[in-house]
């Protein structure tokens, strides 16, 4: 079992990776997003790394002829998870457009300071 | 045709409605107030009967599950509570115009909810004197913890909301954490909840050593029956009216707890089963372990309520040993002794208000020669006194001489002696305020004040005759007390 | 009930349709004060769908609509057993309850040229609920999941016109769930890896052929991860209480109802029909996390709900507990034979949704006429909205599980499962929690009956009926099943034994 072999492996997990360290470390909001769409986008590798095949051509039926197709079926299924990966970015960046309309920031330290400063001069 | 023990049911819920309704009209409210109390003892009279030639009176109500559902059976010893519970009410709603009148003013603050709560706590306590299974007695045994709540707290002073957060804390969790459990243990190893002549649980096949540990959270679970270290509550729920404790300490809460005790001690768990358990042994113990102590407690009080509180837990914790005991005469003891103290001890509660509403006087020192102002209400509480102290002509003295009976029977002698020490303690408790209240002077900074109002004084006295009546007739009770196996 | 005709074939999908394209339509249609009556029509169908497949799997069995007409296992399968039907009408059913209460609710919480979105959103939350627990797909439920994720981030961020801190708690819920929803993701994937199929019957099949290897059991810890995170289980339900108390009332009265038990259905469907083989359901690992878990959160959760100074996150973290009991049911539900401990769990399931949509609708109401309900604001309340009050205190007594309430029964199923399969030790922490739960009941009670009236110049008034009467619907059913819940646990315990028989 060479390393290499699982190249892709390595790369899928190593990017899934960083994408959550930066949603945990990062303060700014904008990066956060950044990382969590990394996060997926490592996931795509996993779902097209699992259609390999050795030797496999493009899945596209050719008639009367006998090949190997990789598998269609992750393609698809990515498609899909990368139309969701899309919407959520959407919606977490229409959010924080929302933050920065609200407090002036998209730091979240910033923000958080800001809401316990609105809340001891509340209460 | 409607079934009797459910229109018993329906009754005091029609009572709860009603304040709410007739808010505007207080005259037909309080009219109603008077006249429901005497349909439900109608009601529960007609029954009796049946229930005395042998016959139960059965009605279910919903059907849940395997071995669940809501049913009323009216037996022996429910009916005994029930006509405890019916007589009773009325006096207390008498009494309770008689109190809060003069003392608050016709428009008293929360009248609606003291009223409907009243109601429900009947209800509640003749849904558990007529329940046919477990399920239905926890439902209800829980209505009246929720409903008599505010009561308790309804004066809504800091004291009175910390007192009513002891009496929920100590129900609840006690009710929750072992008579629950108690249940849903005896559901899964018997498969009904069903009340059967003899105990459920004395035809399966729980070990000795789950017997023993059923036994006792049955009977630490219900904590209505100031069982200690759940007593508690009682002293603390002194902070609420008068009326109020009358009706805890000697028709429902208190009754409803140690009626709980004795229908699982003859029902579900069986007598049989009770005479060899050393969780028997250790409930047994417990009790008299209370009955000491709190007569003990009674001595140092000088409130005049707490000291009557502390009575009432010595009292109550007779009843819990005769049922843990398990000798036929001690059951019947105990079960008589539900109604013999009743009568005593609302008798003592009401003077006790009478007294107050009167004087405003609360403290037993400040009771000397209170006697020549107050012949009347002083007279009712010797009576209650002689009844408590289980001393004839009253009645309170059946009960107790059946209770000794029993113990004898039981060759229990140290649980005699602390019976009779308990007596002892309780002339030296409950005598030296008649005899201060006759044959001392008073004070010389006393008010002028006159006797309670009549409205006070009718129940209270009704009350002490009762007491000399059942003395000479305890009759249906008796009889009643007789049957209960 | 045949009304439907030729389309009653179509019923399994047709509950997703009718509020997806009402959803899609919303903005156009939808437009000012005519989006509530399109939403609450659209509502009013689904349900009807709902109940109908209840009635049809009851009498006839499980249902299963291959979409498209395509072969199974290679397309995507509507399966639609007992429980999912349930499920389904819990959520459509106080979904169109809740849709009469944001009647009123909405008019205040969001701006007006925002209405058409708003019922969008909604729709689709509903419509992803229900596709996940009538789908027979993995993947298919990943996308509805995502589908009803989105919208719900949406919905909460749309509380922001009352309290800008919604923005905030839209987001953190945001990530934590993309997350969540990402480890399922994994997971399917490393499922399909194993076996080459995304049907769930299939995968069952096939999984219960193979020995559990190293990638079968990172995917149920991936599972486990993005599940806990999805139905709030303690420690993931850290964006809870923010997003139910700043969420638009409306919006915390469905979620609260809905979103955690379709991610508790979610496990379920993972664990007792996918992931189970002959030799048990869960391993005992899983068991060891799920019930320490479900165990500390009933503690935690009740513990911190009764040092909340304000209704709503009284009410969230009273959820984070209540979660607990239902997971915990389900963790031990495998090695009871006697099946209680599952019937508890769903029983469990419909009754919360009954008691705690109901009381987060008052929480709602409490904001609408004193604009807040932070306990200082609140007190003497009982008075002066006697209704709305009485409301509070009867699902409160729900959650303790006072015998009258639906909370009992499912409690009472519960705790005798518990003790029934050896864990006496869980059943009294379950009784713990209900002891927990009437001590932050009696606090509410306590301010609001026994504290004089603060005076602040606002209205107190009784809420308007359009609150009032939707609140009371919801309350008021969980009271009847407390006094008469025979059908439900006929069918909650019908469920449990198809569940528990490990069928697909």
């Amino acid at each position: 079992m060479n390393p290499l072999d699982l190249f892709n492996h390595w790369a899928f997990v190593i990017i899934m990776m960083v994408g959550l360290y930066a949603i945990i470390s990062r303060n700014n909001l904008v990066k956060k997003v950044l990382g969590l769409g990394l996060f997926q986008t490592g996931i795509f590798l996993m779902y097209i790394t699992l259609g390999f095949k050795h030797g496999a051509g493009a899945p596209i039926l050719q008639q009367g002829v006998e090949a190997t197709y990789a598998n269609p079926l992750p393609h698809v299924l990515i498609l899909t998870a990368i139309v969701v990966s899309l919407s959520t970015m959407a919606v977490a960046l229409a959010i924080v457009i929302g933050i920065r309309e609200e407090y002036g920031t998209v730091e979240a330290d910033e923000v958080a300071r800001l809401d316990s400063e609105a809340q001891e001069a509340g209460s | 045709m409607m079934p009797q023990p459910l229109l018993a049911l329906l009754i005091p819920l029609v009572g709860a409605l009603l304040p709410w309704l007739l808010h505007r009209s207080p005259t037909v409210r309080n009219a109603v107030t008077l006249l429901i109390p005497v349909l439900l003892l109608v009601t529960v009279v007609k029954m009796v009967p049946a229930v005395l030639a042998g016959e139960t009176v059965a009605a279910t109500l919903v059907s849940i599950g395997p071995g669940l559902s809501f049913a009323l059976e009216v037996d022996a010893l429910g009916m005994l509570f029930a006509l405890v519970t019916s007589s009773l009410w009325i006096l207390n709603s008498i009494y309770s115009f008689g109190y809060m009148y003069p003392l608050h003013g016709s428009t008293f603050e929360g009248q609606e909810r003291f009223w409907s709560c009243f109601s429900v706590a009947i209800l509640a306590a003749i849904g558990i004197a007529f329940s046919a299974n477990l399920l239905t007695l926890f439902f209800f045994y829980e209505l009246m913890t929720f409903s008599t709540w505010p009561l308790v707290s309804h004066y809504r002073t800091a004291e009175a909301r910390r007192s009513g957060r002891i009496y929920l804390g100590i129900l609840v969790g006690s009710s929750t954490l072992f008579l629950l459990t108690a249940i849903i243990w005896t559901w899964i190893i018997t498969g009904t909840l069903d009340f059967t002549p003899g105990g459920i649980l004395a035809s399966s096949d729980a070990t000795p050593g789950q017997i023993s540990m059923l036994i006792m959270l049955f009977f630490f679970g219900a904590g209505k029956s100031a069982i200690f270290p759940l007593h508690q509550w009682l002293p603390n729920a002194m902070v609420a009216p008068i009326p109020v404790s009358a009706l805890l300490h000697a028709v429902a809460v208190v009754k409803a707890g140690v009626f709980t005790v004795l229908k699982i001690a003859t029902s579900v768990i069986g007598t049989g089963l009770l005479a060899g358990s050393w969780g028997a042994e250790v409930v047994a113990w417990t009790a008299v372990f209370t009955i000491l102590l709190a007569s003990l407690i009674a001595l140092t009080r000088q409130q005049l309520k707490a000291r009557l509180a502390y009575s009432t837990i010595s009292q109550l914790n007779y009843i819990v040993l005769g049922a843990v005991v398990a000798f036929p005469a001690a059951i019947e003891g105990a079960s008589l002794h539900i109604a013999m103290h009743a009568f005593g001890k609302i008798t003592l509660f009401f003077a006790a208000g009478a007294i107050f509403v009167a004087s405003h006087k609360t403290r037993v020192d400040q009771l000397s020669g209170i006697g020549r102002r107050m012949p009347w209400t002083m007279t009712a509480f010797l009576i209650g006194t002689l009844s408590t102290i289980g001393l004839p002509p009253l009645c309170g003295m059946w009960s107790k001489w059946l209770l000794a009976e029993g113990l004898v029977a039981a060759h229990q002698w140290a649980f005699l002696g602390a019976l009779l020490l308990s007596s002892l303690l309780s002339i030296a408790y409950l005598m030296p305020i008649c005899v201060r209240a006759f044959f001392c002077d008073e004070q010389s900074d006393t008010t002028e004040h006159g006797e309670a109002p009549w409205s006070c004084r009718i129940p209270l006295l009704l009350s002490a005759a009762a007491c000399l009546v059942l003395f000479i007739w305890p009759g249906i009770f008796a009889q009643l007390a007789r049957m209960v196996r | 009930m045949n009304f439907l005709g030729a389309w009653s074939h179509h019923l399994p999908v047709l509950l997703v349709l009718i509020p997806l394209i009402g959803g899609v339509l919303s903005p156009i249609v939808a437009r000012g004060s005519r989006g509530w009556a399109w939403a609450f029509l659209t509502m009013v169908a689904t349900a009807t769908v709902a109940l109908e497949l209840l009635l049809r799997i009851r009498s006839s069995g499980p249902i299963s609509y291959p979409l498209g007409g395509w072969n199974l296992p290679f397309g995507i399968e509507l399966y639609v057993d007992l429980l999912s039907a349930i499920i389904a009408l819990v959520v459509a059913g106080v979904g169109l309850v809740v849709t009469f209460y944001a009647r009123t609710s909405v008019r205040f919480e969001i701006p007006d040229d925002r209405f058409g979105f708003f019922w969008s959103l909604w729709l689709l939350a509903i419509t992803g609920l229900i596709g996940i627990v009538i789908t027979g797909d993995a993947f298919n439920l990943y996308v509805m999941l995502e589908i009803s994720s989105l919208t719900i981030y949406g919905l909460i961020a749309m509380g922001r016109m009352r309290d800008r801190r919604a923005l905030t708690a839209a987001f953190n819920y945001l990530i934590l769930g993309s997350i969540g929803a990402a480890f399922i993701l994994i997971a399917i994937g490393l499922l399909y890896s194993e076996t080459g199929t995304l049907n769930m019957a299939d995968l069952h099949r096939r999984l219960s052929a193979i020995e559990a290897n190293a990638t079968i059991r990172s995917a149920r810890a991936f599972l486990l991860a993005g599940l806990g995170l999805k139905m709030a289980l303690f420690p993931l339900h850290l964006w809870m209480p923010a997003a139910y108390s700043r969420a638009p009332s409306a919006v915390a009265g469905l979620l609260a109802a809905t979103a955690t038990k379709v991610g508790i259905y979610m496990a379920m469907r993972f664990f007792y029909t996918v992931l189970a083989t002959d030799e048990g359901i869960l391993t005992a690992p899983n068991v060891l996390i799920l019930s320490g878990c479900a165990g500390a959160a009933i503690v935690f959760g009740s513990a911190t709900a009764a040092r909340q100074r304000s209704l709503s996150l009284l009410l969230a973290f009273s959820s984070v507990a209540q979660i607990g009991y239902i997971v915990l049911g389900m963790a031990i539900g495998h090695s009871d034979p006697t099946g209680y401990a599952m019937t508890g769990s769903i029983l469990h399931i419909i009754s919360h949704a009954l008691m705690k949509g109901g009381l987060f609708l008052c929480a709602g109401i409490f904001i609408w006429r004193l604009g807040t309900n932070d306990f200082d604001q609140l007190a003497g309340i009982g008075r002066r909205m006697p209704w709305t009050s009485a409301a509070v205190v009867a699902g409160g007594l729900g959650l303790i599980g006072v015998p009258g309430t639906a909370g009992f029964i499912s409690k009472l199923y519960l705790l005798r499962g518990l003790f029934e399969s050896g864990h006496p030790l869980l059943a009294v922490l379950v009784l713990t929690g209900s002891v927990l739960a009437a001590i932050y009941t009696w606090r509410f009670v306590e301010i609001a009956y026994l504290k004089p009236p603060v005076e602040n110049g606002l209205d107190h008034s009784e809420a308007p009926l359009g609150m009032l009467i939707p609140t009371w619907i919801l309350i008021g059913a969980s009271l009847v099943i407390g006094f008469y819940p025979g059908p439900i646990i006929e069918i909650a315990s019908e469920a449990a034994s198809t569940l528990l028989g490990g069928s697909g």
